[in-house]
């Protein structure tokens, strides 16, 4: 089989040359798919050239057809040849076939997708209020004092180290890296092979996080950035996306949730809970390797993140808990990631509650990491880069530090 | 029931190919369970298998088995109470003979032999019904040479040979790795179904995350001659695939978390 595409307009066009069947059918969907994950959500299969199509290739076109519809694209199948058009006809896939191109469509191809960033403002003025909680430093035995309750509600975007639940029987075994936004949390249980963990609040549950340390932001999003790929510009490391955005605004200090796809994240995240300490200690080299995962790869090409953190153009603190972003980066930054199976975003102006409740009510989780810039020299896996997404932002207006 | 205590093995000592093989291991195997080890390349699961077998000579340590202390054993000796499959189809069997007077030297193993009929009538007849059990049709070619037989065939026989006498352990070296998907299925189920029916304890080598999953009570894995993880019990029952490779995947950084590392993670973590 043979696969092009031209781009016309908003619309892409694939054009199909040969038998769609089970044996070209993985290598179709993997390439129309990539597509969608450029973020080409109108497509349209010419058919022309089809020779054959099974039930294979139905079903891999009834896949591409639910990924799309999902984010609000358009699909059809244009000029199909007439094995083609019986067979989906027949199947009950008719409505896919057109014979005519949508009016809306360029009659030359065009290039594809121009701009790298489009920025929207939202309704609301109001700054966020930051609260920061780190009672707790890297390594000191975990005290009662230390743990901070954090009811994670609709309105609420909270990161930090912490435990689930309410009750005080084990948790001083549970402090993990968290992220939460509105009303969803993810969790990284410390232990070296345990799979990431969620809480979604439903009806009168609310997830609760009890928490050593904590970034914790209450407000509005007033600000959505989209960021997609174009031939020059094929990924955005995040100072890049934290760089346009607070120039674009003027911001010296922000919050953020962002979601894309991943080009690579590199993080790191405990194994063992802070609360196992006995007393304060110095933990060194080699010692340490029992504590933490470091990402140690350019991790999770192709899943999705949910990314949730502060950013300040002010210099480093690490009373904020705000460390480098990224290598000669003006910015400082705390970020965790949860990490997704891929899912379609949709392009343009997007709701972020509607899209955080799309990726927690699909795939579960795979990890949390917090994020850093790994600036080794030579060495250094350099920090983490997404191909597109979105990010909602808003200026911290408002700070309070809890010791 | 199989006791390893501090166990080591160096190859090539004081050499420039010197190899730690195996690194104060131990391991210990309940009547009537099955193990599978697992790891990489290098790792030392087959040494690990092979020093049970007496194969070699142990640096340290003491393999008990069956309440006797077989460190000191030959091999031959330990075969006793040892019945093992090797990864090549071709390996313990004789291809000239044929399929019975193969599964009679099995059934004789470790015991005084004389010369006498060796395939009598009532033997054939025992042959033929434990061979029918295989469901291959081979109950029906007893006469013919071994070396006929397809991997897979030879194999299940191997396996068949290996268990008759009800060994106190049975080793299993990757033995369904030289063969097409569909036979290395037909044997690993067979394993299985013999392992359970015969109260076998046995100890499994193997480079397969599926068959480590399905069919063993326990999954240990080895890295660099040390055993780095052991899954039993309610750990084994949850353990998936994903979860294997995770853990190989976490030794692997594990091993690139270096001061370097350390240094950057101090500054993310202050």
């Amino acid at each position: 089989m043979q696969i092009h595409h031209k781009t016309r307009g908003d619309y892409l066009f694939v054009e199909t040359e040969g038998r769609l069947d089970a044996n070209w059918s993985e290598h179709f969907t993997d390439t129309v798919m990539n597509f969608v994950r450029e973020g080409h959500h109108h497509l349209i299969i010419d058919a022309s050239k089809m020779v054959f199509l099974s039930s294979a290739g139905i079903r891999v076109l009834l896949l591409i057809f639910k990924s799309i519809k999902k984010v609000e694209g358009r699909f059809f199948i244009y000029n199909a040849t007439e094995f083609v058009t019986l067979t989906l006809t027949t199947s009950g896939f008719g409505d896919w076939l057109i014979t005519a191109l949508p009016g809306d469509i360029p009659g030359q191809a065009t290039s594809s997708m121009q701009k790298n960033y489009e920025h929207f403002s939202l309704e609301s003025d109001k700054g966020q209020c930051l609260s920061i909680h780190n009672a707790w430093r890297p390594w000191k035995q975990v005290k009662r004092s230390d743990i901070k309750n954090i009811k994670c509600v609709d309105n609420l975007f909270s990161l930090g180290i912490g435990s689930p639940g309410m009750d005080n029987t084990d948790r001083g075994k549970q402090f993990g890296e968290f992220l939460a936004a509105a009303g969803h949390v993810v969790y990284q249980h410390p232990a070296e092979e345990s799979r990431s963990d969620y809480l979604i609040a439903e009806q009168a549950f609310i997830p609760t996080m009890q928490c050593i340390q904590a970034l914790t932001l209450e407000g509005e999003m007033a600000n959505l950035m989209r960021f997609s790929p174009t031939d020059e510009k094929r990924f955005f490391t995040l100072s890049q996306i934290v760089g346009t955005m607070m120039a674009e605004t003027q911001m010296t200090k922000a919050g953020l949730v962002l979601i894309g796809e991943v080009e690579g994240l590199v993080g790191a995240s405990l194994i063992k809970s802070p609360g196992a300490l006995k007393a304060d200690s110095i933990i060194s080299y080699p010692q340490i390797k029992e504590w933490l995962n470091f990402s140690g790869e350019r991790a999770y090409a192709r899943h999705q993140a949910v990314i949730l953190g502060v950013v300040s153009r002010e210099p480093v603190n690490d009373e904020q808990l705000l460390f480098p972003l990224g290598p000669d980066s003006e910015y400082a930054a705390h970020l965790h990631a949860a990490v997704f199976p891929h899912q379609v975003l949709q392009n343009g102006r997007i709701d972020l509650f509607e899209t955080l409740g799309q990726f927690f009510n699909g795939p579960s989780p795979l990890a949390v990491l917090h994020l850093v810039n790994d600036s080794r020299p030579v060495i250094g896996l350099g920090e983490s880069a997404l191909v597109r997404g979105a990010c909602w932002f808003a200026p911290v207006s408002d700070e309070e530090v809890h010791a | 029931m199989l006791e390893i205590t501090h166990i080591s093995k160096t190859f090539f000592p004081n050499t420039p190919n010197e190899v730690n093989a195996l690194r104060n291991v131990n391991l210990t195997l309940e009547k009537e369970t099955f193990t599978a080890v697992i790891g990489t390349n290098g790792s030392g699961k087959s040494t690990l298998l092979n020093a049970v077998a007496g194969t070699f000579e142990l640096d340290a340590g003491q393999i008990r088995l069956a309440g006797s202390n077989i460190t000191g054993w030959p091999e031959y000796k330990r075969a006793k109470l040892i019945g093992r499959v090797f990864q090549n189809p071709f390996a313990g069997t004789a291809a000239e003979m044929s399929i019975a007077e193969n599964v009679v030297l099995a059934i004789h193993r470790g015991q005084r032999r004389s010369l006498r009929t060796a395939v009598t009538r009532s033997l054939r007849e025992e042959v033929a019904d434990r061979v029918r059990s295989l469901k291959m049709g081979l109950e029906d070619r007893l006469d013919n040479p071994i070396g006929t037989l397809s991997g897979g065939q030879r194999q299940a026989l191997t396996l068949l040979m290996a268990t008759w006498r009800k060994p106190e352990l049975l080793l299993l070296d990757e033995h369904t790795a030289a063969l097409d998907p569909k036979s290395a299925a037909k044997v690993a189920e067979l394993t299985r179904d013999i392992i359970k029916q015969d109260k076998l304890t046995a100890l499994m080598v193997t480079h397969s995350m599926q068959q480590a999953v399905d069919l063993p009570d326990r999954i240990v894995m080895m890295h660099k001659g040390q055993i780095i993880r052991d899954f039993q019990g309610n750990d084994k029952r949850r353990v998936r695939i994903p979860d294997l490779l995770s853990t190989f995947d976490r030794v692997q950084k594990k091993e690139l978390f270096d001061e370097s590392v350390a240094e950057l993670l101090y500054g993310a973590y202050a």
